[in-house]
């Protein structure tokens, strides 16, 4: 098992967990944390590939994805959230 | 020219309009906007003559050779793309010069700020579009995906309080497709260790990683394009849009994720794709355009029929993956370009003309637009041609697609899509009927609220024309295909007669 | 780094947990409290695989910014919906819900894991051409030269993606003021003290990022955000540096236009977009990032601060 190995498994189970979150969750709020927790699983395996092998560097392009990846997560959450607080965090806008 | 401006033109001049519109005063929107649509035109035409020149047109960004560096391509197929895209942005472009100024659909009547704020998201989606369309790498494509994702959440959030929940819901799609098709690249990439579509395409083997992001990424670009099941959040965010919007994003976004699937389908994925799986789609299809179009008949607003008729026609794209075999391989190709554009730009009109008639009438429900054709005529008119077009009236593109797409399943003795496609004509004859018949009644209609004005009705009529006209431009489009092929489709040997 | 250490085995664990925490707890706030400590986890995560300009960019951007943009959402919604929303299914309905979501995810997550655990396990064919590039891509951090030499075309169109959300937040929100940061100002000693002291370091720390990002781990992006962390305590505590209004919309603009010339003037150039020639590559990579690094930050506080008018009192919790 190498750490490649073992962050990439940790970094399925949190696309697992970050789906579930953004599927089933009621609040607006909430599912935007799950979309989040997804992201970061698909960089978690992102860079844990690029760390198979144990060079001196590793794989910068691997790098630079996520970097990117990091930059658009947040600009998508920023807008999301913009809208889920105009519907009060509910899905049909209904302030309860 | 060199292949770095006919490539980067299409994208970097909507970008910097962008900009421009956004830093700059009213007065410097206008002329850009018409600066932008000139350089465009322009644009597109160069590299639809330089395609039919010489063929494929590619460019290295950055002078790196790829897997390195990021490959710009246009094939026949990406330069229908952006003539398409050119087309009906230059048209919506005018249509929405005239349509903000004026009224603001009567939703939320948001601070002129706000609108002015369309022209630099629009000019953005513009030029992501043309960037996804040129764009050979997988992960570039990510982000375009989301360039256009975004954007169009935006502009469908300008109608105001009664769009935010549609626009909430296609964020949320539109999100979760991108992550999935982000995984989906993350998986390659691990596996093959390349970016780049071609170098993708070659080293396709059918392993784990290899499968699990096929999966991954084709249901999450079947999600953004709405293919049945998948569906829902399409009609209430294209209906609920402001007129302008609905019709980009019904004409051309939902364009760009199916380019995308059948990008992966042919050029990267073809190993792993029997013809089971071909067939499967193929059935997701023909739900969508029956269910779709059964869905429209039961519609009371004008622009939830269009947004459902959106629905079903995508189906008919769908039916490109379980034809493109066989005797039938070149001409399954052809038919998905004419649908494609056809669909576009009779999409646009119509959305266009249900945008005239609302300012017109105060409303889309149905019943309250009796009597257009006679007391609004110009925008019933541009909506009953692109209705025709779309129903299956020669010569227009639809009808062309729809006749290669009959032969194709006679050529390949897949009879069984030939019920469909007649059901869906049928059907959409049904719901579209439905409508005009409403136009033309004249007993008791009451007035519209304002004579509708025909500068707002000139591009949906263009349009509607032009889709009309399409399969009068059949040799070009077969040409083009043919001298610029694309990878993994198959060669087209001949045009139809 | 060869074997795997205890450490590794804690993150490893410690990361899905937070995150099915930060999705569990009914308080949302404490919810995006867990998070920002789940993306400062990640960070750590980052670190050990060797990915320093990674650790920095989530921890100041993922963690950072992103957890600010939750709080202030949150601090904009009504109260009663911040904790547990009032039921409205019945309990076995959501169980359900959540079952069958739990089992596709689950299907999905195998699919992935199984992905994982197949993939060769060397070093992707990217990473040699790379290496044999770096001499010419006129920097020495090669996450610098990926992202703004050989791929520079993605990190294009990803500020696109960035001014885009500054856009469309201002869509969605309704703002009075055209374009200025005007919002909540947070008044009090204990702030300004805050800011006098952590102001000039915070400007000094970004431009120093920018500068050594050439070589070291850093870069545009990660300095923008704690550029940006700097502004915002700047406009929470009522510090007068804000931008005049008809200004921002050029401050937020600005390093996208200058990237967008630089990428045609290339063409102009050196006959290709984007393309630097390796003498050169260096000036012209600085000059995107001093824009972007300004543009960025501005972007990125308009994010926060404009993410919505609505302050209830009991914001701040």
């Amino acid at each position: 098992m190498t750490p490649a190995l073992l962050y990439g498994l940790s970094g399925a189970l949190l696309v697992a967990i970050g789906l579930t979150g953004a599927i089933a969750s009621r609040s607006l709020v909430r599912r935007i944390l799950g979309f989040n927790v997804l992201g970061s699983g698909a960089f978690v395996i992102i860079i844990a590939f690029a760390r198979r092998v144990a060079g001196p560097v590793p794989d910068p392009v691997s790098h630079a994805l996520v970097l990117t990846g990091i930059v658009v997560t947040v600009s998508a959450t920023a807008v999301a959230l913009a809208l889920a607080v105009r519907l009060g965090d509910e899905e049909d806008g209904r302030h309860e | 020219m060199s292949d770095a401006v006919l490539l980067g033109a299409p994208v970097l001049l909507p970008l910097a309009a962008a900009v421009l519109a956004f830093a700059g005063g009213d007065r410097l929107r206008r002329g850009v906007t018409v600066a932008l649509c000139a350089g465009l035109a322009l644009a597109a035409a160069l590299l639809a003559g330089a395609a039919w020149n010489r063929g494929v047109i590619t460019h290295h960004v950055g002078g790196w050779l790829p897997p390195l560096g990021i490959l710009l391509r246009a094939d026949g197929l990406a330069v229908l793309m952006v003539i398409m895209n050119t087309a009906v942005g230059i048209a919506v472009s005018v249509f929405a010069a005239g349509y903000f100024g004026g009224h603001d659909e009567g939703h939320a009547a948001g601070p002129h700020g706000r609108t002015a704020l369309f022209w630099p998201v629009w000019f953005m989606l513009w030029g992501a579009l043309n960037a996804l369309f040129l764009s050979g790498d997988v992960f570039n494509l990510y982000v375009t995906l989301e360039l256009v994702g975004l954007s169009g959440v935006a502009l469908i959030s300008l109608a105001g309080t009664k769009a935010w929940p549609a626009a909430m819901r296609y964020l949320f799609v539109s999100l979760l497709a991108s992550l999935s098709y982000l995984l989906g690249t993350a998986l390659l990439y691990g596996q093959f260790g390349v970016l780049d579509l071609a170098g993708l395409g070659r080293a396709m083997a059918d392993v784990p990683a290899a499968r699990a992001a096929a999966a991954l990424m084709f249901v999450g670009l079947a999600a953004k394009t709405a293919l049945v099941p998948l569906h829902a959040w399409l009609p209430p965010a294209h209906a609920g849009a402001p007129a302008p919007v609905s019709a980009v994003l019904s004409a051309l976004v939902i364009k760009g994720s199916f380019y995308l699937f059948l990008r992966l389908w042919f050029q990267v994925f073809p190993v792993l794709t029997p013809a089971v799986l071909a067939q499967a789609v193929g059935l997701f299809g023909s739900a969508a355009i029956l269910w779709g179009s059964a869905l429209a008949l039961r519609q009371s607003r004008l622009k939830m029929v269009v947004a459902y008729s959106t629905v079903a026609q995508v189906g008919y794209l769908f039916l490109l993956f379980p034809l493109a075999t066989g005797a039938a391989a070149s001409v399954a190709p052809l038919a998905i370009a004419f649908h494609a554009v056809s669909h576009a730009c009779a999409k646009a009109a119509m959305f266009m003309a249900a945008g005239g008639l609302m300012l017109a009438y105060g409303t889309d429900d149905i019943r309250a637009l009796r009597g257009a054709a006679v007391q609004a005529s110009a925008p019933a008119l541009a909506f009953a041609i692109g209705a025709m077009v779309l129903i299956g009236l020669p010569p227009g593109g639809n009808f062309t697609a729809k006749w290669l797409l009959l032969s194709a399943s006679i050529d390949t003795g897949q009879w069984w899509w030939i019920p469909v496609i007649a059901a869906g004509t049928l059907l959409a004859s049904g719901y579209l009927f439905r409508v005009l018949t409403v136009f033309m009644e004249s007993s008791g209609s009451a007035a519209p609220a304002s004579a509708p004005r025909v500068s707002l009705a000139a591009p949906a009529l263009v349009l509607a024309v032009a889709a009309l006209l399409l399969a009068l431009a059949a040799p070009a489009v077969t040409g083009v295909l043919e001298r610029a092929p694309a990878v993994g489709l198959p060669a087209l040997a001949g045009g139809p007669s | 780094m060869n074997g795997v250490a205890i450490i590794d085995v804690l993150l490893a664990a410690a990361v899905p947990v937070l995150a099915a925490a930060a999705l569990l707890y009914r308080d949302l706030f404490r919810a995006a409290v867990v998070f920002i400590v789940l993306g400062l986890t990640i960070a750590l995560v980052w670190v050990r695989l060797d990915a320093p300009d990674i650790a920095l960019a989530e921890a100041a951007v993922g963690a950072g910014i992103t957890g600010a943009l939750f709080m202030r959402a949150l601090g904009a919604l009504p109260g009663p919906t911040r904790s547990a929303h009032p039921v409205r299914s019945s309990r076995f309905q959501r169980l359900a819900v959540r079952g069958a979501a739990g089992v596709f995810a689950g299907i999905v997550a195998a699919l992935v894991a199984w992905a994982v655990v197949t993939v060769p396990s060397s070093d992707p064919v990217l990473t040699s051409l790379v290496r044999d590039a770096a001499p010419d891509s006129g920097v020495g951090n090669p996450v610098t030269a990926v992202l703004l030499n050989f791929r520079g075309y993605d990190t294009l169109l990803e500020v696109g993606v960035l001014l885009l959300a500054a856009l469309g937040v201002s869509t969605i929100g309704a703002h009075r003021h055209a374009a200025s940061l005007g919002g909540t100002r947070v008044r009090g000693p204990v702030i300004l003290a805050f800011a006098h002291l952590v102001l000039p370091g915070l400007i000094v720390l970004a431009a120093y990022l920018l500068w050594t990002g050439a070589d070291l781990p850093g870069g545009a992006f990660q300095g923008a955000a704690v550029l940006a962390g700097a502004w915002l305590i700047c406009a929470f505590a009522g510090f007068p540096a804000d931008v005049a209004p008809g200004r921002m919309p050029a401050v937020l603009a600005g390093g996208f236009c200058i990237f967008l010339l630089v990428a045609a003037g290339m063409v102009l150039l050196n006959g290709g977009l984007l393309r630097f020639m390796p003498a050169t590559a260096k000036w012209w990579m600085l000059l995107i990032e001093s824009g972007l690094l300004v543009s960025c930050a501005a972007i990125l506080a308009t994010l926060v601060f404009r993410l919505t008018d609505d302050d209830r009192p009991e914001a701040g919790r």
